[in-house]
C-alpha cells in the first residue's frame, strides 16, 4: 500500500476555499515568549525534584514519589480526571538565587498537574532557584513563529539513542541575573494564584494575582495574570468585571495565546 | 538527548501538535506544560525504535484527549458553554465568520471530526508523517491509517463547504446592512 498524495502536495484536488482553510492550517504560530513561559512554568513545577536531585546527589529516577505527589494534587495526564485540590505551599521557598543551576530529576510519579508551584513542604533541602532558563532562547521562538509551514519530521535525532540515564535538567543561567530573579519571583507568584484559581480558590487567586500585579506592573507574565484574573473572576460569577478586564485584555494583547479565554469572558452573559 | 535539548528542538512541534489537535489557545501552555513533564519523566524509557516525534506526538495525543475530557467535565459542572466549534456555536460562529479568521475556520472544520479522523488527519495532512508512521503511532493497521483518512478527508470538504458558505453569506449580510 502506498499513500496517497497529500492534499498540500496535490494541486487541483481541493477547490480555491478548502486549500485557503489548509494551508492556514498549516502555520499555526507559536507565540512570541510562549517557549519561555511553559520553561518557566515547568521550572516552577518542578522545585522538588530540584530539591530531591540535590539531595539523593542525581542518582537515578530516586525522586520518591512523596514530595512531588504529595506537593500537587495529581492530575492524571494519560486517564484520569482529576485536577483539583491543590495546596500551593510556597511561601517559605528561599529567594532564589539566579546564579545556581538547576538540576531536575525525573519524577517516578504520575504525571503531576502542572501550572503549581510543588514546593514539597517536607523537602529536606532549601530549593535551588526555581527558574530556569530555556534552553536556546527567543530567536528559535520568534523564528518559527513566522514561518511557514513545519516539517515535522526530525531527520537528524530519531535513531540515536535517547540517552538512558534520566534526564537531569541542567540549565545554563540567565545572563542578566536581576531579570531573572525578578522574572523567577513574578512566575512564582503567579504559580501560586494559578495553583489557588485550580483549587477552587478564586478569591484566594485574585488576591495573589493582584499582589503580583503591584509588584510586577508590567512584567513578563502579565498576560498570564490578567488571563487568570480573568478566569477567576468568571469562576466567582463576576461577569462584568470580567468582560471589562477581558475587553482591555483583547485591546491590549489581541494575539495573546489567551485571547481565546478573554473572548468567552466577552460571551458570557453579565449578571 | 537530554531533556532541555528536546524541549529546545521539539517545543513548537508539541504546540503547534496540540493546537491541531484542538487543544483551545487558552489551555496550550498548561497542555504543553503537561506534555513535557510527561516527556521529563519518561525520556530515559524513550527507545529510539520509534521516531522522536512520532513518541512526541502520542503523548500529545493522550494529552489533547485528556484535555477534552476534562473540558467536557467542566461543561458538564458550569453547564455552561465553552466549545468554539464553529458548527455548534451561532453568534460565536458569526464572529468567526466576519473576522474572516481562516485559521479559526479551519479549526471548527476539524472540531466537525472525530478524534481519531483528526489525529489522522492532522498527522497526515498537517505534520506529514507517513502513513507508516502514524500506524505506529496510534498502534493501529496501515489499512486502518487510510480508512480514516479517506473518511476525514470526507469531513474536511464538508466542514468546508458549509463554512465558506456561511462566511460568504456573513459577508454579504454585512455588506448589506451597511
Amino acid at each position: 500500500m502506498t499513500d496517497p498524495k497529500r492534499w498540500s502536495e496535490d494541486d487541483g484536488e481541493l477547490g480555491a476555499g478548502e486549500l485557503r482553510l489548509l494551508r492556514a492550517g498549516l502555520k499555526p504560530s507559536v507565540p512570541r515568549g510562549a517557549k519561555r513561559a511553559v520553561w518557566v512554568a515547568l521550572a516552577a513545577q518542578l522545585p522538588s525534584a530540584v530539591a530531591a536531585a540535590t539531595t539523593i546527589g542525581g542518582g537515578a529516577g530516586a525522586l520518591t514519589g512523596a514530595s512531588l505527589v504529595k506537593a500537587a494534587s495529581i492530575g492524571v495526564l494519560l486517564g484520569a480526571t482529576t485536577m483539583t485540590a491543590v495546596t500551593v505551599v510556597e511561601r517559605h521557598a528561599a529567594p532564589s538565587r539566579p546564579s545556581e543551576a538547576v538540576k531536575v530529576l525525573p519524577s517516578a510519579s504520575a504525571a503531576v498537574r502542572p501550572a503549581v508551584t510543588t514546593r514539597a513542604p517536607s523537602a529536606p533541602v532549601p530549593p535551588a532557584a526555581p527558574l530556569a532558563e530555556p534552553p536556546a532562547e527567543a530567536p528559535t521562538v520568534a523564528s518559527i513563529a513566522t514561518a511557514g509551514s513545519e516539517r515535522t519530521r526530525a531527520p537528524a535525532e530519531p535513531t540515536r539513542p535517547v540517552s538512558a540515564a534520566p534526564p537531569a535538567l541542567s540549565v545554563a543561567s540567565f545572563p542578566d541575573e536581576t531579570a531573572r530573579s525578578q522574572h523567577d519571583a513574578e512566575s512564582r507568584k503567579i504559580a501560586t494564584a494559578r495553583g489557588l484559581l485550580r483549587s477552587g480558590q478564586p478569591r484566594a487567586a485574585l488576591l495573589a494575582l493582584e499582589d503580583a500585579r503591584r509588584d510586577f506592573p508590567n512584567g513578563e507574565l502579565s498576560q498570564e495574570r490578567e488571563a487568570l484574573a480573568i478566569e477567576a473572576l468568571r469562576v466567582l460569577g463576576e461577569s462584568a468585571e470580567a468582560r471589562r478586564r477581558a475587553e482591555a485584555f483583547l485591546t491590549r494583547y489581541p494575539a495573546s495565546p489567551h485571547a481565546a479565554l478573554a473572548r468567552r469572558a466577552l460571551e458570557t452573559p453579565t449578571r | 538527548m537530554t531533556f532541555d535539548e528536546v524541549y529546545d528542538r521539539h517545543f513548537d512541534f508539541v504546540w503547534k501538535s496540540l493546537r491541531r489537535l484542538g487543544v483551545p489557545v487558552a489551555d496550550l501552555p498548561d497542555v504543553t506544560q503537561e506534555v513535557f513533564v510527561v516527556v521529563h519523566r519518561r525520556l530515559p524509557e524513550f527507545e529510539a525504535r520509534a521516531k522522536l516525534t512520532t513518541w512526541l506526538f502520542r503523548i500529545c495525543l493522550h494529552a489533547a484527549r485528556d484535555r477534552a475530557r476534562r473540558a467536557h467535565v467542566r461543561r458538564e459542572v458550569a453547564d455552561g458553554k465553552t466549545t468554539e466549534s464553529l458548527v455548534a456555536e451561532g453568534d460565536n460562529a458569526e464572529r468567526l465568520l466576519e473576522r474572516r479568521d481562516d485559521i479559526a475556520l479551519f479549526e471548527s472544520v476539524l472540531d466537525g471530526m472525530t478524534h481519531d479522523q483528526r489525529a489522522v488527519f492532522v498527522m497526515f495532512e498537517l505534520s506529514e508523517m507517513t502513513g507508516d508512521e502514524i500506524a505506529s503511532t496510534l498502534e493501529v493497521p496501515l489499512a486502518t491509517v487510510y480508512s480514516r483518512l479517506r473518511l476525514a478527508r470526507e469531513a474536511f470538504r464538508r466542514g468546508a463547504t458549509r463554512v465558506l458558505a456561511r462566511q460568504g453569506q456573513a459577508i454579504l449580510r454585512r455588506e448589506g446592512a451597511r
